[in-house]
Protein backbone atom coordinates (compact mmCIF):
# COMPACT_ATOMS: atom_id res chain seq x y z
CA UNK A 1 0.00 0.00 0.00
CA UNK A 2 3.05 2.21 -0.22
CA UNK A 3 2.28 5.10 -2.50
CA UNK A 4 4.90 7.14 -4.29
CA UNK A 5 4.46 10.31 -2.31
CA UNK A 6 4.60 8.69 1.13
CA UNK A 7 7.02 10.46 3.45
CA UNK A 8 6.40 8.28 6.45
CA UNK A 9 5.52 4.62 6.30
CA UNK A 10 5.24 2.32 9.27
CA UNK A 11 4.25 -1.32 9.05
CA UNK A 12 3.33 -3.25 12.16
CA UNK A 13 5.40 -0.92 14.30
CA UNK A 14 5.85 -2.13 17.87
CA UNK A 15 7.74 -1.09 20.95
CA UNK A 16 7.92 -3.12 24.11
CA UNK A 17 9.64 -1.95 27.25
CA UNK A 18 10.80 -4.35 29.86
CA UNK A 19 10.13 -3.02 33.31
CA UNK A 20 11.75 -4.59 36.34
CA UNK A 21 9.69 -4.31 39.42
CA UNK A 22 10.71 -5.09 42.97
CA UNK A 23 8.70 -7.97 44.35
CA UNK A 24 10.88 -8.99 47.23
CA UNK A 25 14.15 -8.18 48.85
CA UNK A 26 16.18 -9.22 45.84
CA UNK A 27 13.63 -10.64 43.50
CA UNK A 28 12.60 -8.57 40.52
CA UNK A 29 9.65 -9.30 38.31
CA UNK A 30 10.05 -8.49 34.64
CA UNK A 31 6.98 -7.11 33.02
CA UNK A 32 6.65 -6.42 29.34
CA UNK A 33 4.85 -3.21 28.54
CA UNK A 34 3.54 -2.83 25.01
CA UNK A 35 3.85 0.91 24.48
CA UNK A 36 3.10 0.67 20.78
CA UNK A 37 1.63 -2.43 19.17
CA UNK A 38 1.17 -2.89 15.47
CA UNK A 39 0.90 0.66 14.21
CA UNK A 40 0.70 0.83 10.41
CA UNK A 41 0.35 4.34 9.13
CA UNK A 42 1.26 6.11 5.92
CA UNK A 43 1.71 9.87 5.75
CA UNK A 44 1.86 11.63 2.38
CA UNK A 45 4.02 14.60 1.55
CA UNK A 46 2.54 17.87 2.77
CA UNK A 47 -0.01 16.25 5.04
CA UNK A 48 -0.64 17.59 8.51
CA UNK A 49 -1.53 14.76 10.83
CA UNK A 50 -2.79 15.04 14.36
CA UNK A 51 -1.68 12.12 16.48
CA UNK A 52 -3.78 11.98 19.58
CA UNK A 53 -4.53 9.71 22.46
CA UNK A 54 -4.68 9.71 26.24
CA UNK A 55 -1.56 9.81 28.42
CA UNK A 56 0.54 6.70 28.00
CA UNK A 57 -1.17 5.72 24.77
CA UNK A 58 2.13 5.51 22.92
CA UNK A 59 2.20 8.86 21.10
CA UNK A 60 5.63 10.00 22.19
CA UNK A 61 7.06 6.53 21.80
CA UNK A 62 5.90 6.49 18.19
CA UNK A 63 7.40 9.92 17.51
CA UNK A 64 10.68 8.73 19.03
CA UNK A 65 10.76 5.71 16.77
CA UNK A 66 10.03 7.90 13.75
CA UNK A 67 12.80 10.35 14.61
CA UNK A 68 15.47 7.74 15.28
CA UNK A 69 15.64 8.11 19.06
CA UNK A 70 14.22 4.69 19.85
CA UNK A 71 14.77 1.37 18.19
CA UNK A 72 11.47 -0.33 17.31
CA UNK A 73 11.01 -3.77 18.85
CA UNK A 74 9.23 -5.06 15.76
CA UNK A 75 7.92 -3.78 12.47
CA UNK A 76 9.39 -1.34 10.02
CA UNK A 77 9.63 2.43 9.71
CA UNK A 78 10.70 4.59 6.80
CA UNK A 79 10.91 8.36 7.10
CA UNK A 80 11.99 10.49 4.12
CA UNK A 81 13.26 7.32 2.46
CA UNK A 82 15.43 6.33 5.40
CA UNK A 83 15.38 3.85 8.24
CA UNK A 84 15.49 6.16 11.28
CA UNK A 85 17.67 4.32 13.80
CA UNK A 86 20.16 3.10 11.20
CA UNK A 87 20.53 6.39 9.37
CA UNK A 88 19.89 8.60 12.36
CA UNK A 89 22.35 11.36 11.59
CA UNK A 90 21.50 11.55 7.89
CA UNK A 91 17.82 11.59 8.78
CA UNK A 92 18.40 14.39 11.29
CA UNK A 93 19.02 16.76 8.37
CA UNK A 94 15.65 15.93 6.86
CA UNK A 95 13.51 16.19 9.95
CA UNK A 96 12.80 18.76 12.62
CA UNK A 97 11.73 17.75 16.11
CA UNK A 98 10.11 19.91 18.76
CA UNK A 99 9.51 18.56 22.24
CA UNK A 100 6.89 20.63 24.03
CA UNK A 101 8.10 19.58 27.43
CA UNK A 102 11.80 20.21 27.06
CA UNK A 103 14.03 22.64 25.31
CA UNK A 104 16.65 21.86 22.72
CA UNK A 105 17.83 25.47 22.65
CA UNK A 106 20.94 26.78 24.37
CA UNK A 107 19.73 28.19 27.64
CA UNK A 108 22.28 30.99 27.93
CA UNK A 109 22.49 32.05 24.32
CA UNK A 110 20.38 34.74 22.74
CA UNK A 111 17.91 33.25 20.28
CA UNK A 112 19.70 34.82 17.32
CA UNK A 113 23.01 33.19 18.21
CA UNK A 114 21.26 29.87 18.74
CA UNK A 115 20.05 30.13 15.15
CA UNK A 116 23.62 30.88 13.99
CA UNK A 117 24.92 27.85 15.84
CA UNK A 118 22.23 25.69 14.26
CA UNK A 119 23.33 26.84 10.83
CA UNK A 120 26.67 25.15 11.54
CA UNK A 121 25.09 22.10 13.13
CA UNK A 122 23.02 21.47 10.00
CA UNK A 123 25.57 22.98 7.59
CA UNK A 124 23.00 25.22 5.97
CA UNK A 125 24.15 27.49 3.18
CA UNK A 126 24.54 31.04 4.65
CA UNK A 127 22.26 32.69 2.10
CA UNK A 128 19.48 30.18 2.59
CA UNK A 129 19.93 30.38 6.34
CA UNK A 130 19.55 34.15 6.31
CA UNK A 131 16.43 33.92 4.17
CA UNK A 132 14.93 31.27 6.45
CA UNK A 133 15.69 33.22 9.63
CA UNK A 134 14.08 36.28 8.07
CA UNK A 135 11.03 34.35 6.95
CA UNK A 136 10.41 32.60 10.26
CA UNK A 137 11.28 35.67 12.33
CA UNK A 138 8.57 37.49 10.45
CA UNK A 139 6.10 34.60 10.59
CA UNK A 140 6.51 34.00 14.31
CA UNK A 141 7.11 37.61 15.24
CA UNK A 142 10.50 36.90 16.79
CA UNK A 143 12.20 40.15 15.75
CA UNK A 144 12.39 41.74 19.22
CA UNK A 145 13.42 38.42 20.80
CA UNK A 146 16.54 37.63 18.78
CA UNK A 147 18.85 39.37 21.24
CA UNK A 148 17.23 37.88 24.35
CA UNK A 149 18.85 34.88 26.08
CA UNK A 150 16.60 31.84 25.86
CA UNK A 151 16.29 31.48 29.63
CA UNK A 152 14.60 34.89 29.80
CA UNK A 153 11.91 34.03 27.28
CA UNK A 154 8.38 33.18 28.32
CA UNK A 155 7.12 29.69 27.52
CA UNK A 156 5.16 30.94 24.52
CA UNK A 157 8.10 32.92 23.16
CA UNK A 158 10.41 29.99 23.72
CA UNK A 159 8.09 27.63 21.89
CA UNK A 160 8.06 29.97 18.88
CA UNK A 161 11.85 29.88 19.06
CA UNK A 162 11.90 26.08 19.29
CA UNK A 163 9.69 25.74 16.24
CA UNK A 164 11.88 28.11 14.25
CA UNK A 165 15.01 26.27 15.39
CA UNK A 166 13.53 23.00 14.15
CA UNK A 167 12.72 24.43 10.73
CA UNK A 168 15.76 26.50 9.73
CA UNK A 169 17.38 23.59 7.89
CA UNK A 170 14.29 23.12 5.69
CA UNK A 171 13.30 19.67 6.94
CA UNK A 172 10.88 17.55 4.95
CA UNK A 173 9.07 16.43 8.05
CA UNK A 174 8.37 18.25 11.28
CA UNK A 175 7.53 16.26 14.42
CA UNK A 176 5.88 18.23 17.18
CA UNK A 177 5.37 16.53 20.52
CA UNK A 178 2.74 18.57 22.32
CA UNK A 179 3.77 21.95 20.94
CA UNK A 180 0.99 23.87 22.65
CA UNK A 181 1.23 22.32 26.10
CA UNK A 182 1.10 24.93 28.83
CA UNK A 183 0.68 27.85 26.43
CA UNK A 184 -1.85 30.63 26.87
CA UNK A 185 -4.59 31.18 24.32
CA UNK A 186 -2.72 33.90 22.43
CA UNK A 187 0.50 31.90 22.16
CA UNK A 188 -1.44 28.84 21.07
CA UNK A 189 -3.06 30.86 18.36
CA UNK A 190 0.28 32.27 17.18
CA UNK A 191 1.82 28.81 17.06
CA UNK A 192 -1.11 27.33 15.14
CA UNK A 193 -1.20 30.18 12.65
CA UNK A 194 2.52 29.82 11.98
CA UNK A 195 2.31 26.05 11.57
CA UNK A 196 -0.55 26.38 9.11
CA UNK A 197 1.32 29.00 7.06
CA UNK A 198 4.53 26.97 7.10
CA UNK A 199 2.71 23.84 5.99
CA UNK A 200 0.91 25.66 3.21
CA UNK A 201 3.79 27.71 1.83
CA UNK A 202 6.69 25.36 2.35
CA UNK A 203 4.90 22.03 2.03
CA UNK A 204 6.51 20.63 5.16
CA UNK A 205 4.83 17.44 6.33
CA UNK A 206 3.75 17.77 9.95
CA UNK A 207 2.99 15.14 12.55
CA UNK A 208 1.88 16.57 15.85
CA UNK A 209 0.80 14.97 19.08
CA UNK A 210 -1.49 16.91 21.30
CA UNK A 211 -4.00 16.84 24.09
CA UNK A 212 -5.62 19.99 22.83
CA UNK A 213 -8.18 19.01 20.26
CA UNK A 214 -8.44 22.59 19.11
CA UNK A 215 -4.96 22.08 17.60
CA UNK A 216 -6.39 19.27 15.53
CA UNK A 217 -9.54 21.13 14.64
CA UNK A 218 -7.64 24.16 13.40
CA UNK A 219 -4.69 22.44 11.78
CA UNK A 220 -5.03 18.85 10.84
CA UNK A 221 -6.72 17.45 7.80
CA UNK A 222 -6.20 14.01 9.21
CA UNK A 223 -6.47 12.49 12.60
CA UNK A 224 -4.86 9.34 13.97
CA UNK A 225 -6.13 8.27 17.36
CA UNK A 226 -4.10 5.81 19.35
CA UNK A 227 -4.99 4.05 22.56
CA UNK A 228 -3.10 1.31 24.41
CA UNK A 229 -0.58 1.38 21.58
CA UNK A 230 -3.13 0.65 18.87
CA UNK A 231 -4.59 2.87 16.20
CA UNK A 232 -8.30 3.13 16.87
CA UNK A 233 -9.13 5.73 14.26
CA UNK A 234 -7.38 7.03 11.15
CA UNK A 235 -9.07 9.44 8.81
CA UNK A 236 -10.25 12.99 8.26
CA UNK A 237 -11.89 14.85 11.08
CA UNK A 238 -15.16 15.00 9.15
CA UNK A 239 -15.37 11.23 9.02
CA UNK A 240 -14.79 11.00 12.73
CA UNK A 241 -17.65 13.40 13.20
CA UNK A 242 -19.86 11.55 10.73
CA UNK A 243 -19.23 8.15 12.26
CA UNK A 244 -18.95 8.98 15.90
CA UNK A 245 -20.43 12.47 16.04
CA UNK A 246 -23.93 11.50 15.14
CA UNK A 247 -25.38 12.90 18.33
CA UNK A 248 -26.34 16.57 18.19
CA UNK A 249 -27.89 18.54 20.97
CA UNK A 250 -30.85 20.90 20.88
CA UNK A 251 -30.77 23.37 23.75
CA UNK A 252 -34.10 25.04 24.31
CA UNK A 253 -35.16 27.80 26.65
CA UNK A 254 -38.80 27.36 27.64
CA UNK A 255 -41.17 30.08 28.80
CA UNK A 256 -41.35 28.46 32.24
CA UNK A 257 -39.66 25.85 34.43
CA UNK A 258 -40.92 22.41 33.46
CA UNK A 259 -40.11 18.76 34.02
CA UNK A 260 -38.20 16.97 31.25
CA UNK A 261 -40.09 17.18 27.97
CA UNK A 262 -41.37 14.03 26.34
CA UNK A 263 -40.59 14.44 22.65
CA UNK A 264 -40.51 11.45 20.27
CA UNK A 265 -37.01 10.97 18.83
CA UNK A 266 -35.42 13.36 21.28
CA UNK A 267 -33.89 12.53 24.61
CA UNK A 268 -33.61 15.05 27.45
CA UNK A 269 -30.38 14.57 29.39
CA UNK A 270 -30.13 17.78 31.34
CA UNK A 271 -32.60 20.25 32.88
CA UNK A 272 -31.55 23.54 34.40
CA UNK A 273 -34.31 26.00 35.25
CA UNK A 274 -36.22 26.78 32.08
CA UNK A 275 -33.44 25.36 29.90
CA UNK A 276 -33.37 21.80 28.66
CA UNK A 277 -30.82 19.80 26.67
CA UNK A 278 -32.17 17.29 24.16
CA UNK A 279 -30.08 14.82 22.24
CA UNK A 280 -31.02 13.67 18.75
CA UNK A 281 -29.50 11.69 15.95
CA UNK A 282 -28.23 13.48 12.87
CA UNK A 283 -29.21 10.49 10.76
CA UNK A 284 -32.79 10.36 12.01
CA UNK A 285 -33.81 13.98 11.87
CA UNK A 286 -32.73 17.43 10.81
CA UNK A 287 -32.30 20.30 13.27
CA UNK A 288 -35.50 21.85 11.90
CA UNK A 289 -37.45 18.64 12.52
CA UNK A 290 -36.09 18.42 16.02
CA UNK A 291 -37.12 21.97 16.72
CA UNK A 292 -40.65 21.54 15.40
CA UNK A 293 -41.06 18.28 17.33
CA UNK A 294 -39.99 20.04 20.52
CA UNK A 295 -42.13 23.13 19.91
CA UNK A 296 -45.14 20.85 19.47
CA UNK A 297 -45.04 19.94 23.19
CA UNK A 298 -43.80 23.22 24.78
CA UNK A 299 -43.45 26.88 24.15
CA UNK A 300 -39.86 27.67 23.16
CA UNK A 301 -38.43 31.14 23.56
CA UNK A 302 -34.90 30.53 22.39
CA UNK A 303 -32.75 27.69 21.02
CA UNK A 304 -29.26 26.67 20.01
CA UNK A 305 -27.93 23.58 18.29
CA UNK A 306 -24.72 22.13 19.72
CA UNK A 307 -22.48 20.07 17.51
CA UNK A 308 -20.62 17.27 19.26
CA UNK A 309 -17.19 18.23 20.49
CA UNK A 310 -14.24 16.11 19.52
CA UNK A 311 -13.32 15.71 23.18
CA UNK A 312 -16.61 14.02 23.76
CA UNK A 313 -16.27 11.81 20.70
CA UNK A 314 -12.75 10.80 21.57
CA UNK A 315 -13.77 10.12 25.13
CA UNK A 316 -16.51 7.84 23.84
CA UNK A 317 -14.13 6.02 21.54
CA UNK A 318 -11.68 5.57 24.41
CA UNK A 319 -14.46 4.24 26.55
CA UNK A 320 -15.26 1.74 23.81
CA UNK A 321 -18.74 3.09 23.13
CA UNK A 322 -18.29 4.37 19.59
CA UNK B 1 31.79 21.80 15.55
CA UNK B 2 32.96 20.72 18.99
CA UNK B 3 34.63 24.09 19.42
CA UNK B 4 31.46 25.95 18.44
CA UNK B 5 29.52 24.05 21.08
CA UNK B 6 32.28 24.81 23.58
CA UNK B 7 32.20 28.49 22.78
CA UNK B 8 28.45 28.63 23.26
CA UNK B 9 28.86 26.89 26.58
CA UNK B 10 31.68 29.11 27.80
CA UNK B 11 29.69 32.23 26.98
CA UNK B 12 26.95 30.88 29.20
CA UNK B 13 29.31 29.92 31.99
CA UNK B 14 30.97 33.31 32.03
CA UNK B 15 27.63 34.86 32.83
CA UNK B 16 28.04 33.43 36.30
CA UNK B 17 31.50 34.79 36.94
CA UNK B 18 31.58 34.40 40.71
CA UNK B 19 30.61 30.73 40.68
CA UNK B 20 33.11 30.18 37.91
CA UNK B 21 35.95 31.84 39.84
CA UNK B 22 35.06 30.00 43.03
CA UNK B 23 35.19 26.64 41.33
CA UNK B 24 38.45 27.42 39.59
CA UNK B 25 40.02 28.38 42.92
CA UNK B 26 38.70 25.32 44.73
CA UNK B 27 39.99 22.98 42.01
CA UNK B 28 43.41 24.55 42.18
CA UNK B 29 43.49 24.26 45.95
CA UNK B 30 42.45 20.60 45.89
CA UNK B 31 45.16 19.67 43.38
CA UNK B 32 47.65 21.68 45.37
CA UNK B 33 46.74 19.88 48.60
CA UNK B 34 47.32 16.54 46.87
CA UNK B 35 50.77 17.76 46.04
CA UNK B 36 51.34 18.89 49.61
CA UNK B 37 50.56 15.33 50.72
CA UNK B 38 53.41 14.05 48.58
CA UNK B 39 55.75 16.69 49.98
CA UNK B 40 54.66 15.82 53.53
CA UNK B 41 55.69 12.20 53.01
CA UNK B 42 59.09 13.29 51.85
CA UNK B 43 59.58 15.52 54.88
CA UNK B 44 59.67 12.23 56.84
CA UNK B 45 61.45 9.85 54.47
CA UNK B 46 64.09 10.27 51.78
CA UNK B 47 62.72 7.74 49.37
CA UNK B 48 59.47 6.00 48.64
CA UNK B 49 59.99 2.45 47.39
CA UNK B 50 63.42 3.44 46.17
CA UNK B 51 62.20 6.57 44.36
CA UNK B 52 63.43 9.97 45.46
CA UNK B 53 61.29 13.08 45.87
CA UNK B 54 61.93 14.41 42.37
CA UNK B 55 61.00 11.11 40.75
CA UNK B 56 57.77 10.80 42.69
CA UNK B 57 56.85 14.42 42.00
CA UNK B 58 57.56 13.92 38.30
CA UNK B 59 55.35 10.83 38.26
CA UNK B 60 52.70 12.62 40.24
CA UNK B 61 52.59 15.77 38.11
CA UNK B 62 52.74 14.00 34.77
CA UNK B 63 49.92 11.69 35.84
CA UNK B 64 47.85 14.69 36.93
CA UNK B 65 48.65 16.43 33.66
CA UNK B 66 47.50 13.42 31.63
CA UNK B 67 44.42 13.15 33.74
CA UNK B 68 43.84 16.90 33.56
CA UNK B 69 43.96 16.85 29.76
CA UNK B 70 41.47 13.98 29.67
CA UNK B 71 39.24 15.67 32.23
CA UNK B 72 39.37 18.95 30.34
CA UNK B 73 38.23 17.37 27.08
CA UNK B 74 36.32 14.19 27.97
CA UNK B 75 35.39 14.79 31.61
CA UNK B 76 32.02 16.23 30.59
CA UNK B 77 30.95 12.81 29.35
CA UNK B 78 29.80 12.29 32.94
CA UNK B 79 26.74 14.38 32.03
CA UNK B 80 25.55 11.54 29.78
CA UNK B 81 23.84 9.97 32.80
CA UNK B 82 22.17 13.26 33.73
CA UNK B 83 20.83 13.89 30.25
CA UNK B 84 19.57 10.31 30.04
CA UNK B 85 17.57 10.84 33.21
CA UNK B 86 16.18 14.28 32.39
CA UNK B 87 15.43 13.27 28.81
CA UNK B 88 17.53 15.95 27.13
CA UNK B 89 19.59 13.15 25.59
CA UNK B 90 16.76 12.91 23.03
CA UNK B 91 17.79 16.30 21.73
CA UNK B 92 21.29 15.07 20.92
CA UNK B 93 19.91 12.18 18.92
CA UNK B 94 17.90 14.30 16.50
CA UNK B 95 20.81 16.45 15.36
CA UNK B 96 23.22 15.49 12.58
CA UNK B 97 26.29 15.77 14.81
CA UNK B 98 27.88 12.97 16.84
CA UNK B 99 26.37 12.49 20.28
CA UNK B 100 29.74 12.59 22.05
CA UNK B 101 30.70 15.82 20.27
CA UNK B 102 27.46 17.47 21.34
CA UNK B 103 27.69 16.15 24.87
CA UNK B 104 31.30 17.21 25.41
CA UNK B 105 30.73 20.58 23.77
CA UNK B 106 27.47 21.32 25.55
CA UNK B 107 28.92 20.60 28.97
CA UNK B 108 32.42 21.82 28.28
CA UNK B 109 33.80 23.36 31.46
CA UNK B 110 36.55 25.91 31.18
CA UNK B 111 36.99 25.67 34.93
CA UNK B 112 38.53 22.20 34.54
CA UNK B 113 41.51 24.12 33.24
CA UNK B 114 42.59 24.71 36.86
CA UNK B 115 43.91 21.19 37.24
CA UNK B 116 45.95 21.58 34.07
CA UNK B 117 47.68 24.78 35.17
CA UNK B 118 48.44 23.27 38.52
CA UNK B 119 50.10 20.14 37.17
CA UNK B 120 52.08 22.09 34.57
CA UNK B 121 53.34 24.33 37.34
CA UNK B 122 54.53 21.45 39.51
CA UNK B 123 56.04 19.64 36.55
CA UNK B 124 57.88 22.82 35.60
CA UNK B 125 59.22 23.31 39.10
CA UNK B 126 60.34 19.68 39.36
CA UNK B 127 62.14 19.75 36.02
CA UNK B 128 63.69 23.18 36.57
CA UNK B 129 64.74 22.36 40.13
CA UNK B 130 67.02 19.58 38.89
CA UNK B 131 65.33 17.25 41.35
CA UNK B 132 64.81 14.72 38.65
CA UNK B 133 67.24 13.24 36.19
CA UNK B 134 65.97 12.61 32.68
CA UNK B 135 69.13 11.33 30.99
CA UNK B 136 68.64 11.47 27.24
CA UNK B 137 66.59 12.96 24.39
CA UNK B 138 64.74 9.72 23.78
CA UNK B 139 63.69 9.65 27.46
CA UNK B 140 62.48 13.26 27.22
CA UNK B 141 60.52 12.53 24.03
CA UNK B 142 59.07 9.43 25.62
CA UNK B 143 57.90 11.57 28.54
CA UNK B 144 55.80 13.59 26.07
CA UNK B 145 54.44 10.39 24.48
CA UNK B 146 53.64 9.08 27.94
CA UNK B 147 51.66 12.19 28.91
CA UNK B 148 49.67 12.31 25.68
CA UNK B 149 49.10 8.55 25.63
CA UNK B 150 48.01 8.75 29.24
CA UNK B 151 45.55 11.54 28.42
CA UNK B 152 44.04 9.44 25.63
CA UNK B 153 43.75 6.36 27.84
CA UNK B 154 42.14 8.34 30.66
CA UNK B 155 39.71 9.77 28.07
CA UNK B 156 38.78 6.26 27.01
CA UNK B 157 38.22 5.34 30.67
CA UNK B 158 35.97 8.38 31.08
CA UNK B 159 33.84 7.28 28.15
CA UNK B 160 33.88 3.60 29.06
CA UNK B 161 32.88 4.02 32.69
CA UNK B 162 30.19 6.55 31.84
CA UNK B 163 28.41 4.17 29.47
CA UNK B 164 27.15 2.57 32.65
CA UNK B 165 24.75 5.52 32.84
CA UNK B 166 22.84 4.09 29.86
CA UNK B 167 22.25 0.80 31.64
CA UNK B 168 21.97 1.83 35.27
CA UNK B 169 20.44 5.29 35.57
CA UNK B 170 22.05 7.48 38.20
CA UNK B 171 25.35 5.62 38.33
CA UNK B 172 27.43 8.75 37.90
CA UNK B 173 29.62 8.04 40.95
CA UNK B 174 30.59 4.70 39.49
CA UNK B 175 32.71 6.46 36.93
CA UNK B 176 34.18 8.92 39.41
CA UNK B 177 35.57 6.07 41.48
CA UNK B 178 37.58 4.93 38.49
CA UNK B 179 38.58 8.25 37.02
CA UNK B 180 39.17 10.60 39.93
CA UNK B 181 40.07 7.73 42.24
CA UNK B 182 42.45 6.33 39.66
CA UNK B 183 44.26 9.58 39.17
CA UNK B 184 44.94 9.78 42.90
CA UNK B 185 46.67 6.38 42.82
CA UNK B 186 48.59 7.12 39.64
CA UNK B 187 50.85 9.62 41.35
CA UNK B 188 52.65 7.02 43.48
CA UNK B 189 55.27 4.43 42.60
CA UNK B 190 52.77 1.63 42.67
CA UNK B 191 55.14 -1.12 43.77
CA UNK B 192 54.59 0.22 47.29
CA UNK B 193 50.96 -0.93 47.10
CA UNK B 194 49.72 -4.39 48.02
CA UNK B 195 49.46 -6.87 45.17
CA UNK B 196 45.73 -6.64 44.55
CA UNK B 197 45.67 -2.85 44.62
CA UNK B 198 48.71 -2.73 42.36
CA UNK B 199 47.08 -5.05 39.84
CA UNK B 200 43.88 -3.09 40.00
CA UNK B 201 45.67 0.19 39.33
CA UNK B 202 47.79 -1.37 36.60
CA UNK B 203 45.25 -3.24 34.54
CA UNK B 204 41.78 -2.08 35.47
CA UNK B 205 41.86 1.64 35.99
CA UNK B 206 44.68 1.65 34.34
CA UNK B 207 46.42 4.65 35.83
CA UNK B 208 49.54 2.69 36.79
CA UNK B 209 49.92 1.36 33.28
CA UNK B 210 49.93 4.79 31.67
CA UNK B 211 51.97 6.72 34.26
CA UNK B 212 54.10 4.46 36.44
CA UNK B 213 55.18 1.95 33.77
CA UNK B 214 56.42 4.42 31.12
CA UNK B 215 57.95 6.57 33.85
CA UNK B 216 60.22 3.64 34.65
CA UNK B 217 61.90 4.18 31.31
CA UNK B 218 61.82 7.99 31.44
CA UNK B 219 63.39 8.11 34.89
CA UNK B 220 65.47 4.96 34.82
CA UNK B 221 64.16 4.54 38.35
CA UNK B 222 64.09 1.50 40.61
CA UNK B 223 61.96 -1.26 39.08
CA UNK B 224 61.33 -3.79 41.86
CA UNK B 225 58.39 -5.31 39.97
CA UNK B 226 60.70 -6.20 37.12
CA UNK B 227 58.38 -4.90 34.43
CA UNK B 228 59.95 -5.87 31.09
CA UNK B 229 61.27 -3.17 28.80
CA UNK B 230 58.85 -3.84 25.93
CA UNK B 231 55.89 -3.38 28.28
CA UNK B 232 57.31 -0.01 29.26
CA UNK B 233 57.42 1.01 25.60
CA UNK B 234 53.93 -0.09 24.61
CA UNK B 235 52.25 1.12 27.81
CA UNK B 236 51.50 4.67 26.55
CA UNK B 237 49.55 3.06 23.73
CA UNK B 238 47.10 1.43 26.08
CA UNK B 239 44.59 3.94 24.66
CA UNK B 240 44.28 1.77 21.53
CA UNK B 241 42.56 -1.23 23.15
CA UNK B 242 40.88 0.91 25.80
CA UNK B 243 39.64 3.33 23.15
CA UNK B 244 38.27 0.52 21.01
CA UNK B 245 36.40 -1.02 23.91
CA UNK B 246 35.10 2.41 24.98
CA UNK B 247 33.83 3.15 21.45
CA UNK B 248 32.03 -0.19 21.25
CA UNK B 249 30.54 0.20 24.71
CA UNK B 250 29.35 3.71 23.93
CA UNK B 251 27.63 2.59 20.75
CA UNK B 252 25.97 -0.25 22.60
CA UNK B 253 24.88 2.28 25.23
CA UNK B 254 23.29 4.65 22.73
CA UNK B 255 21.49 1.71 21.12
CA UNK B 256 20.29 0.51 24.47
CA UNK B 257 19.03 3.96 25.37
CA UNK B 258 15.35 3.90 26.13
CA UNK B 259 14.17 7.44 26.29
CA UNK B 260 12.14 8.37 29.34
CA UNK B 261 8.80 10.10 29.72
CA UNK B 262 6.94 12.05 27.10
Amino acid sequence: MTSADAVITTVGLEKTFTIRRKTGRIRRARTEVHAVSGVSVEVRRGEMVGYIGPNGAGKSTTIKMLSGILQPSRGSVTVAGMVPIEQRRALARKIGVVFGQRSTLWWDLPLGETFDLLRHVYRVDPGRHRANVAWYTDLLDLGPLLAVPVRQLSLGQRMRGEITAALLHDPEVLFLDEPTIGLDVISKHAVRKALAAMNEERGVTVVLTTHDLADVEELCSRLVIIDHGRVIFDGPLERLMAVHGDQRTLVVELDRVQTALDVPGLDVFRVEGPRQWLRFSRREMTAADAFSAASAVAKIRDLTIEEPEIEEIVRRIYAGES
Amino acid sequence: MYLRFCRARVRGELQHRVAFAAFMVSQTVVTFLDCVAVLAIFSQVDSLGGWNRGEVLFLYSSAVLSFGLADFTFGSVEYAAVTVIDGSFDGFLVRPVGVITQLLGSFFALRRFGRLIQSLLILGVVLAGGDVDIVGTSQALFAVVMIIGGALTFSAVFVLTNTVGFFIPGAREFSNAFTYGGSAAAGYPIHIFSTWLRNFVLWVIPAGLVAYVPALYVLGAANPLGIPGWVQFVSPFAFVPFGAVAALAWRAGVRHYESTGS
